[in-house]
């Protein structure tokens, strides 16, 4: 196998033919996602790694994930809320700036997904907050995600 | 005479792969050296202390005693066992004598419960512990979809004193899968951790099957075996992807997410789920959840046999960035057991696909590498991924080949093992009138995360995040 100039040009000849397309919204500057996993099988959080990568067009969209809360206008919760990481997701809501929202992905962080309340889990957002929003699946897939996310926008969520 | 067949010439016979032995000969056990040994598990209730064994290549189950919640603890002789040691610990308030390591694992404070899966557990009373301050990362911010978080010193701009805290990721899957019929359980079961959709409910299967003496035909084996090869294609290229962004190679993840993609539409298109969710069932239920496995199989060859010869060549364009990086060294794959990829980049070639009944052995031709570092183990996921399209060849040239498996008598306990993307996934199950009566897992990740401080120890701060991806590690069915 070819490992030298003419893969690399290929290769990016392929990634600019792959690029997705922006999706227009109807409104709104960039929102700024931060994702945050509460314990589950991962499946969604690793779906939003997807989600951030080239087969969606997240940024030219009007989207951008960031690493911390401090710079996030929208919480993407996933997972079921275990309690030990309760207090996470409760500092990550207060350093959000105003105006933040938040949305829950997949099953488990709406109502814990297979995961039932128990000594160690709470049972998503649904059980200790009323301020979010639900992208539902098990777990939904990055377009599922990305589709949504778009349709909140353009509601006018926040 | 092996240390092995005297222990179990003196033993009792309480299964058909189960000896228990008094905890005099548990202790010589611990004492000796025997190479005909191999450490998988160690489970631990308030009863019993089982070590799951590969003796001669054949699981055994060794039980012996839990009095007054105290064992010896077989980490003394197997390293890998500590941290079953602590989970063991930290659910049901067994104590491990002379243990290598006994700091919580599971139980940082926030549970109700103290020992929630004792018979009797004591309600918690008080303040929850001080979180640990020390530099690092906290689970819910390392680069990792799950819940790893690592804690270290800083010494002349190197990492040191490395450690790793799962808890977060704790859910309470063991407590909430006892009672349950085989059919409910598995609901659970598949989704114990996303790089396992297919490989979890299919060692979990197996098991249950050995229990009830039930055999899959050759079809529904064959299909089984092909789900798992299309799985282990879209973990590994999960993990290039990731590995590759954090080093800075775009392009390289670029082709891993679109090839990833490719295969899940293709999934899709053909009858099946995205990541193969819940097409693993039981044989009551009529097996596998796919009516045409061949044209999805087919399908599947074509879209990866297209992509792959360029994925190589540009993963030889971007090797020397991930040179050197978190180096697992061969000594250490095999005193831990490490397997999946990260053992098989380190020289410890074990694949229990080899064991699967039905197996065209011909077709697993990587030999693995040695070099144990983030490099060789894309170069091993790469290699894998041309032998499992060899494979899903050779199976569809004789889909449904008899084979002479004999199913064993019905006894209520089994063993069951499956060869994940990132290891062989092992459950021991036992039932009782057809509901889990005691169950227990082993993912792969766990003896890797038993060795994850010496990994990173020596690296830099910023070099983490990229040593973790490369390394595929997920907690969830460690943390369960
Ligand atoms: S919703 Fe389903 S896929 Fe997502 S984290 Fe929960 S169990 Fe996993």
């Amino acid at each position: 196998m070819s490992s030298g100039p003419s893969t690399l040009l290929f290769a990016f000849m392929d990634a600019q033919r792959w690029r997705p397309r922006p999706v227009p919204r109807k409104r709104g500057g960039m929102i700024r996602l931060y994702a945050l996993e509460t314990g589950s099988c991962e499946g969604c959080a690793m779906e939003i790694a997807a989600l951030n990568g080239s087969t969606i067009p997240l940024e030219g969209s009007g989207f951008q994930l960031v690493e911390g809360p401090e710079e996030a206008d929208w919480l993407l919760v996933t997972g079921a809320v275990t309690r030990s990481s309760a207090s996470d997701l409760v500092e990550a809501w207060q350093a959000m700036p105003a105006g933040k929202s938040m949305v829950a992905v997949g099953a488990c962080a709406l109502d814990g997904g297979p995961f039932q309340a128990d000594y160690a889990t709470l049972g998503g957002l649904e059980k200790i907050s009323r301020v979010y929003r639900t992208i539902p699946g098990c777990p939904p897939s990055p377009r599922d995600i990305f589709q949504a996310l778009v349709a909140l926008a353009d509601e006018g969520f926040s | 005479m092996t240390v092995m067949t005297a222990v179990l010439q003196h033993s009792e016979r309480v299964g058909l792969f189960h000896y228990r032995i008094e905890t005099d000969l548990w202790r010589a056990l611990l004492e000796m050296v025997d190479r005909t040994v191999t450490f998988i598990a160690l489970w631990v209730d308030e009863d019993e202390a089982t070590l799951l064994l590969l003796y001669d290549e054949s699981p055994i189950l060794l039980s012996t005693a839990v009095e007054k919640r105290r064992y010896y603890a077989p980490s003394l002789r197997f390293p890998a066992a500590q941290w079953h040691e602590r989970l063991a610990r930290d659910l049901w308030g067994v104590e491990a004598l002379s243990a290598r390591d006994d700091r919580a694992l599971l139980d940082d404070g926030c549970w109700p419960l103290t020992w929630p899966l004792a018979r009797e557990p004591i309600p918690v009373q008080g303040e929850r512990t001080s979180p640990d301050h020390r530099p690092g990362m906290v689970p819910s911010r390392t680069a990792l979809p799950g819940l790893l978080g690592v804690r270290y010193e800083v010494v002349n701009g190197r990492v040191e004193q490395l450690d790793v805290q799962i808890a977060p990721g704790h859910r309470g899957v063991l407590s909430q899968l006892k009672g349950r019929t085989v059919a409910e359980a598995l609901k659970i079961i598949s989704r114990v951790n996303a790089a396992g959709f297919v490989a979890h409910p299919l060692a979990f299967t197996r098991a249950v099957e050995q229990a009830q003496a039930q055999l899959p035909t050759p079809r529904e084996r064959d299909t089984r075996l092909i789900l798992l090869e299309i799985e282990r294609m879209s973990v590994h290229m999960f993990d290039l992807a990731q590995s590759a962004r954090a080093a800075g190679a775009e392009l390289l993840a670029t082709y891993s997410d679109h090839m990833r993609e490719a295969l899940a539409q293709t999934c899709e298109e053909h009858g099946a789920s995205r990541r193969l969710t819940d097409m693993v069932r039981p044989l009551d239920e009529g097996g596998c959840a796919i009516s045409e496995i061949v044209p999805l199989a087919q399908a599947v060859i074509t879209v990866v046999s297209v992509s792959l010869p360029r994925l190589i060549g540009l993963h030889h364009v971007y090797a020397s960035r991930l040179e050197g990086l978190a180096v697992l060294p061969t000594e250490m794959a095999w005193a831990y057991g490490i397997g999946g990829v990260a053992g098989r980049a380190s020289g410890r070639y074990v694949d229990r696909r080899a064991l699967d009944i039905g197996m065209r052995l011909d077709a697993l031709r990587s030999s693995g590498r040695h070099e144990g570092c983030a490099l060789a183990r894309n170069r091993q996921r790469l290699a894998e991924i041309g032998d499992s399209i060899t494979l899903m060849e050779r199976i569809l040239a004789s889909i449904g080949l008899d084979d002479e498996a004999q199913a064993y008598p019905v006894t209520d306990e089994g063993v069951g093992v499956a060869e994940s993307a990132r290891g062989d996934i092992w459950y021991w199950v036992t039932l009782q009138q057809g509901k889990i009566q005691k169950i227990h897992i082993r993912d792969p990740a766990l003896p890797l995360l038993t060795v994850l401080g010496d990994i990173l120890n020596g690296h830099k701060p910023e070099e983490i995040g990229a040593a973790l991806l490369s390394l595929g590690i997920s907690t969830a069915g460690v943390a369960l």
